[in-house]
């Protein structure tokens, strides 16, 4: 996963997935009841 | 919450809640002989969201746009705000029009107009407020959508998520009782469809808005509608609830629903620190980007990425709109050269190659692009042929014998004499995909494959591509705003 130009995290689906990088668990759960308050843009 | 006024038209009250503003009764409607609707009944409750979901090409714009009578039926009834648009003039449509705006789906913004001209259009047209006052209304919006920094921005500059909200800041200022959105998501990433609803849900609150929304993104409609219309072959198949349509018995809307993704992912327990992002899983890399640097101008693209494209895998290259996965991509098959950094595929450093060698690379490497890009004045089998006629100057039965191979293997063979218009979708994806398999190339790459497409399309474009990774012995990158669905069988995203 590509974040800004920086390689955000990288592996199986599920490797990503379990990443603990904030901007990949924002990308992947958008939408879900977990996720936090979206970016403004 | 007081009641707003139609800046548009002041004197006019507001329909009442109690009434549906929106009936249709027995409509159909046919293009060039082919039939779109036939013996549709809806109706649209005042203050609440209908949304209108179904396969692609089953009519669901065509029903949007009857409903504001941009479009008219051949049968039946259209009645909005309990006028039969069939039976007034243009004029009087129009007068409607301006208590039923639409958001499109390609935006439809004025390229020459900043976004706070854009906003206040329809208000500098057809008002005689002053500019001061219109601007106040447009900064309230601007707020109100977050977009606040926009205001005095050319279009050109927006990404796709701050075009959606600018045309829906455009469609509300007038105060009308009716939004109709046509596909208010397609082409935007998750984190970015999860604030276009948000701010959807919070305009109609607001603005005191029925929504009308047409959207194959189930995920989005069940958090958006109070009730939802399925439309297979031109019919409205089943209507209700998210949940009644959820466990809908009819055989159209179970095919729909078992391909749809209709939640966000829910998070996994656990996790790891996202140190170690080189993957080394053994399998001997095709291309491999180390510290690659891309500026344009003073934008600083690509920040130093380092990875690698393991051979015969399926790499998905994920990211939100803007995050460099596109540009990444073009380094590897050879379009941009990096600022800084080394690109090697095939095991060679591309910024040694000559013009002959760098063109040898790139004809290993096959590429799809969304819109399936075809010729269409060439029947599909010339179509198929054109990289081995043109790009090779290969001639006769040698080509022809490549053309039915590579139809055969992604079942297109039935085919090829038709034209790309007379052709479905799904078929139109495949031909795409045969002419790019026909030179036979080592790497094939998938430019946002699904996007736009309805749940049964991107299920079959996906099944599609791992097909076509196991039929071909290749290596697949696909580039993509969203997750891999499980269908998919990725082999690993990065």
């Amino acid at each position: 996963m590509i974040y800004k130009g920086e390689l955000a995290a990288a592996g199986t689906p599920d490797q990503v997935k379990a990443s603990l990088d904030p901007h990949v668990q924002e990308f992947i759960y958008a939408g879900s009841s977990e996720s936090g308050d979206p970016p403004p843009e | 919450m007081a009641q707003r006024t139609n800046l548009l038209l002041p004197g006019v009250e507001r329909w009442p809640a109690d009434q549906p503003v929106i009936e249709l009764v027995g409509v159909g409607k046919a293009y060039a002989g082919r039939e779109i609707l036939r013996d549709v009944n809806l109706t649209v409750q005042t203050g609440k969201t209908t949304v209108i979901s179904g396969e692609s090409g089953s009519g669901k714009s065509v029903l949007l746009r009857m409903m504001n009578g941009l479009t008219l039926p051949d049968a039946g009834t259209v009645r909005l705000f309990g006028e039969d648009i069939s039976k007034i003039g243009e004029r009087r449509r129009t007068e409607l029009r301006k208590r039923c705006t639409m958001v499109f789906q390609n935006y439809a913004l004025i390229d020459s107009l900043n976004v706070a001209h854009n906003i206040a259009f329809p208000l500098l047209q057809n008002t005689r407020m002053k500019l001061p006052e219109v601007m106040k209304l447009v900064r309230d919006l601007l707020e109100l959508l977050e977009l606040p920094h926009a205001f005095d921005r050319m279009p050109s500059d927006l990404s796709g998520g701050m075009k959606k909200r600018v045309a829906l800041a455009r469609a509300v200022i007038t105060n009308p009782e009716v939004v109709l959105f046509d596909e208010p998501t397609t082409g935007l990433d998750p984190v970015m469809i999860h604030f276009v609803d948000q701010l959807i849900q919070r305009t109609q609150r607001e603005y005191q808005i029925t929504s009308v929304i047409v959207s194959h993104d189930m995920a989005s409609n069940r958090n958006l509608a109070d009730h939802m219309a399925i439309l297979s072959g031109g019919s409205i198949v089943e209507f209700g609830s998210f949940e009644h349509i959820q466990h809908s018995r009819v055989p159209a809307v179970q095919r729909f629903m078992a391909n749809a993704v209709t939640e966000r992912m829910s998070r996994v327990e656990g996790g790891e620190a996202a140190g170690s992002l080189v993957v080394d899983d053994g399998v001997p890399p095709v291309a491999e980007v180390i510290d690659v640097h891309r500026h344009f101008g003073p934008n600083h693209v690509l920040k130093g990425i380092t990875a690698t494209i393991p051979e015969k895998k399926i790499t998905v290259v994920i990211g939100g709109s803007g995050s460099g996965k596109s540009v990444l991509i073009k380094h590897i098959i050879g379009l941009m050269s990096p600022s800084s950094g080394v690109v090697k595929v095939f095991g060679q450093d591309l910024a040694k190659l000559s013009g002959r060698e760098m063109q040898a690379t790139r004809a290993r490497i096959g590429m799809l692009f969304q819109g399936a890009a075809l010729f269409d004045s060439m029947t599909v089998r010339e179509n198929i042929a054109f990289p081995l006629y043109e790009g090779r100057g290969q001639r006769g039965r040698q080509v022809q014998e490549a053309v039915e191979e590579v139809a055969e293997r992604l079942k297109v063979k039935d085919v090829l004499g038709r034209m790309p218009s007379g052709i479905s979708n799904g078929e139109r994806k495949r031909v795409g995909l045969a002419r790019a398999l026909i030179t036979k190339p080592d790497i094939m790459v998938y430019d946002e494959p699904t996007t736009g497409q309805d749940p049964i399309m991107m299920r079959r474009v996906d099944d599609m591509i791992v097909e076509a990774a196991a039929a071909f012995d290749i290596t697949s990158i696909v580039i993509s705003h969203d997750m891999p669905r499980p269908s998919a069988s990725p082999t690993r995203s990065s």
